[in-house]
């Protein structure tokens, strides 16, 4: 499984089930005696909110200082001893040069597509995605990144491109050093 | 009308022509939207059983089916019912309509009926198939499968939806600022401020007679955000149109991405803020207590309005061709989460006003309920999607479809059906024909539902790409999960259109035997336990659905591992040429674009190789330089290995 999948499985299976646990308790109040109900002080509760306003403020701001290390833009420029792979998307073919590099350097893919929106994709051989980003025509980007295992790679376009975008595929081929 | 909780049921409209105004506008969006629904909703099921291989459609033809679901499903239906809903609302909490209100809530009506069915024609009878996102420049890139004059009708019929949208939004803000906001201001924005809940934080600079009911505030941010969020996209459909008969004329695709999400992220909460509207008449007059709910309501809203049409880029967070692109998808993170915050505190609000009250569980009870739930739990995996490190691996995979098919059907969705429930009697002057029904369809809805859109997560999660007519053999066991789960869904909701049709026949006869058991003892089928039981039964019921699809599917499966791009054999040394070039087919993709039967390939962009039948020298000349769409081959390949093609290639037609 990708790691970041692996992540998101567990954060969202973590905060599903706290959520359902306070659904249910709220939802189970509700066959409770009448009287209650008459004692619940609403005020109270909506006092409350303005503590669940904060939690709520600290708990997405120390997701966005947790993540933000890994947002994928900060470390696509050029450099010293990378490999350089061209890429460009066309209905519905890849042109990938050269389509065959090293493991264990760092490869720079420079992306565009030459007719209509593709994302570029790359999947291992036991079809796990390792990365994507987007192919825009006449735009150029980059992403860098370093196969550490020799072997096949699928390229698979993620961007819908018309009637064969399902069959938009190639392959990259990873040497050993 | 007070209760021991202190809730005061909101002032409705009292003249009686208005309301009667009111519930024929209401009842008549209801009405087709509810068509609508169905249509979609049988387009999603063609898709799904596609997918899973029963009955496989054209390429093309599913896409145009995907496009039309997508527009008919959320703008055709879950939009057009709120927005129909929302005149309701409006009418509940003592606001008319007005004769200019009401001349613009007809014309949106038959905006959006016209558009819609311009959608439905260009799709399925045209073969417009450009997703519902129409990404340009892809309407006028075809491959061949439909015209620029269809994508000209397409982009005509978009527009309308989008002019139904907007002369909605100019509706609601003429009946939110009319008589029944009941403030002694003259000026106009001061009136809208005031119907926003400015009022709330500055009672004097923003007065009214009574406070302005919390319903009014949703609708209000909505109506301005979907003014300022759809005229750019009329912009780019109005050169898309031109562009249909004068190809001279284009746009950059990465700006005209940036439109589109513009508009595409607040129109999704064109379907989410008029349900709380709903949500925020019904919920605290089902539990007969005040929305619990403090001056903060008022600051969430303000920060809505404007992180509403401020977040459009967390849809292009993977365009980052330049650092404006990239600082733009940064920023937008931080206004996202912003823009959470207002969910979350209204889902505070709404879950505590029902916390310990004497909420009777009813159809359209149970239904808002439900409604809260998805919206939690969605809302948490749209968390998932809003934060860039996250996106980078969900992002145009099967995860995205989870998301929104578990926030608009299963939140969305079930609140429309929720407020037709509860507003039955009061819409159509007659008691809904029977509860226990409704209940049964309430839940089996939100099961299947939710079971749905959970498998799609999964599969999401595995790396499983969206919008693929044709998914990889990896999924396939998956697939057939679905299959179950979504004929119980569709099946289901046939519960809502018999007990509808009861209903509107006059027949009340589950209602009248309620009433003459009432007092009798019954043995007691609503306790808590029993409901509870009932609940995990169909829990299981569903679960072992899904279970017993998986694992036919699973059997069906070979043992041959599975992937996007098939595995290629390593030829022998002595390979004949012909040999090489049926592998080199494959691996080069010439079948997306070629029939060829000896390689049983079915691409229809170019031309079939059978029919044409080229003898080698041909084949060699036109894939070394290309032709027409066809990229040119020659400095991919060998010399060797473009004549290995052509010799597989013309091998039929030279025996």
């Amino acid at each position: 499984m990708n790691p970041t999948a692996f992540a998101i499985t567990i954060l969202y299976a973590v905060v599903c089930v706290v959520a359902i646990v306070i659904l249910l308790v709220i939802w189970h109040s509700t066959h409770a005696d009448d009287s209650l109900s008459d004692q619940v002080d609403t005020k109270r509760l909506a006092h409350g909110e303005k503590s669940w306003f904060a939690i709520a403020v600290a708990a997405l701001g120390a997701l966005l200082l947790a993540t933000l290390p890994f947002i994928p833009y900060g470390d696509t420029a050029a450099a010293e001893g990378q490999q350089r792979v061209a890429v460009d998307g066309a209905q519905f073919l890849w042109t990938i040069e050269p389509d065959t590099i090293t493991a264990g350097t760092p490869t720079r893919f420079t992306v565009t597509a030459s007719d209509v929106n593709h994302a570029f994709a790359v999947y291992n051989d036991d079809n796990v995605m390792l990365f994507q980003i987007q192919a825009i025509p006449g735009h150029a980007s980059n992403i860098v990144h370093t196969f550490d295992e020799p072997g096949r790679y699928q390229v698979v376009c993620l961007e819908f491109c018309g009637v064969k975008h399902h069959e938009m595929l190639s392959t990259i081929m990873v040497e050993p050093t | 009308m007070s209760t021991v909780a202190g809730y005061v049921e909101p002032e409705r409209v009292t003249d009686s022509e208005e309301r009667t105004l009111a519930r024929s506008l209401t009842i008549r969006y209801i009405v087709a939207s509810t068509v609508i629904f169905f249509v979609s909703g049988l387009l999603g099921a063609l898709m799904r059983q596609s997918q899973s291989d029963i009955y496989r459609l054209d390429d093309n033809f599913y896409y145009a089916v995907m496009t039309a679901h997508g527009l008919g499903a959320f703008v055709g239906w879950a939009a057009f019912a709120v927005m129909g809903l929302s005149w309701w609302v409006l009418s509940e909490v003592g606001f008319p309509l007005g004769r200019l209100g009401a001349a613009l809530a007809r014309l949106a009506y038959w905006l959006m009926i016209v558009g819609v069915g311009g959608v439905v024609v260009t799709t399925l009878f045209f073969g417009f198939a450009g997703s519902w996102v129409f990404l340009y420049p892809l309407p006028f890139e075809s491959a061949g499968q439909w015209g620029d004059g269809v994508t000209g009708a397409f982009s005509a019929s978009v527009l309308l939806v989008g002019l139904s949208i907007v002369v909605w939004c100019v509706a609601i803000l003429v009946v939110v600022a009319g008589p029944g906001l009941r403030s002694p201001s003259t000026s106009r924005v001061n009136r809208v401020l005031t119907a926003m809940g400015f009022g709330i934080l500055w009672p004097k600079r923003f007065p009214s007679e009574r406070p302005v009911p919390y319903s009014v505030i949703p609708l209000t941010v909505i109506a301005i955000d979907m003014i300022i969020a759809t005229l750019p996209l009329a912009l780019l459909l109005i050169v898309m149109i031109i562009q249909s008969f004068a190809p001279g004329i284009s746009v950059d695709p990465l700006l005209a991405k940036n439109v589109l999400w513009w508009f595409g992220h607040p129109v999704v909460y064109l379907l989410l803020f008029p349900a709380v509207a709903i949500y925020y008449l019904l919920v605290p007059r089902i539990a007969k207590r005040p929305l619990v709910a403090g001056n903060i309501i008022a600051v969430g809203w303000t920060i809505a309005v404007i992180a509403n049409v401020t977040v459009w880029a967390h849809h292009m967070y993977l365009d980052y061709p330049n650092g404006i692109q990239a600082a733009i998808n940064t920023t937008m993170e931080p206004i996202t989460f912003a823009l959470t915050i207002v969910s979350a505190l209204s889902l505070y609000s709404l879950l505590f006003t029902i916390y310990r009250s004497r909420w009777v569980w009813t159809a359209g009870s149970t239904a808002l309920f439900l409604g809260l739930v998805s919206w939690l739990l969605s809302g948490l995996s749209g968390v998932i999607n809003a934060t860039i490190a996250f996106d980078n691996f969900v992002h145009n995979t099967l995860w995205i479809v989870g998301h929104f098919h578990h926030m608009a059907l299963m939140n969305i969705g079930i609140v429309i059906f929720g407020a037709i429930y509860a507003f039955t009697p009061s819409l159509l002057g007659r008691p809904l024909y029977s509860d226990r029904l409704g209940l049964w369809h309430v839940w089996m809805t939100f099961l299947a539902g939710t079971a749905v859109s959970v498998v799609w997560l999964i599969q999401g999660l595995d790396g499983a790409p969206r919008r693929f007519a044709v998914l990889p053999e990896q999924y396939d066991a998956t697939n057939a999960a679905l299959i179950p789960l979504v004929a119980v869904l569709g099946l289901t909701q046939l519960l809502f259109v018999w007990n509808m049709y009861k209903t509107l026949r006059g027949h009340t006869s589950a209602a009248t035997t309620r009433d003459i058991l009432a007092g009798v003892p019954r043995p007691r089928l609503t306790s808590p336990s029993l409901q509870g039981f009932a609940m995990v039964a169909t829990l299981l019921a569903v679960t072992g659905l899904a279970l017993a699809g998986w694992a036919i599917g699973r059997a069906g499966a070979d043992d041959v591992p599975d992937a996007y791009v098939p595995a290629v054999a390593e030829l022998p040394s002595d390979a004949t040429p012909t040999e090489v070039g049926g592998q080199l087919f494959i691996t080069e993709g010439c079948g997306a674009c070629h029939a060829f039967s000896p390689a049983g390939t079915t691409g229809n962009v170019g031309p079939s190789l059978d029919t044409i039948a080229p003898d080698a020298e041909r084949v060699a000349e036109v894939v070394t330089t290309g032709l027409n769409a066809m990229p040119a081959f020659g400095n991919r390949l060998s010399e060797q290995e473009i004549a290995a093609i052509a010799a597989y290639v013309s091998e039929p037609a030279e025996p």
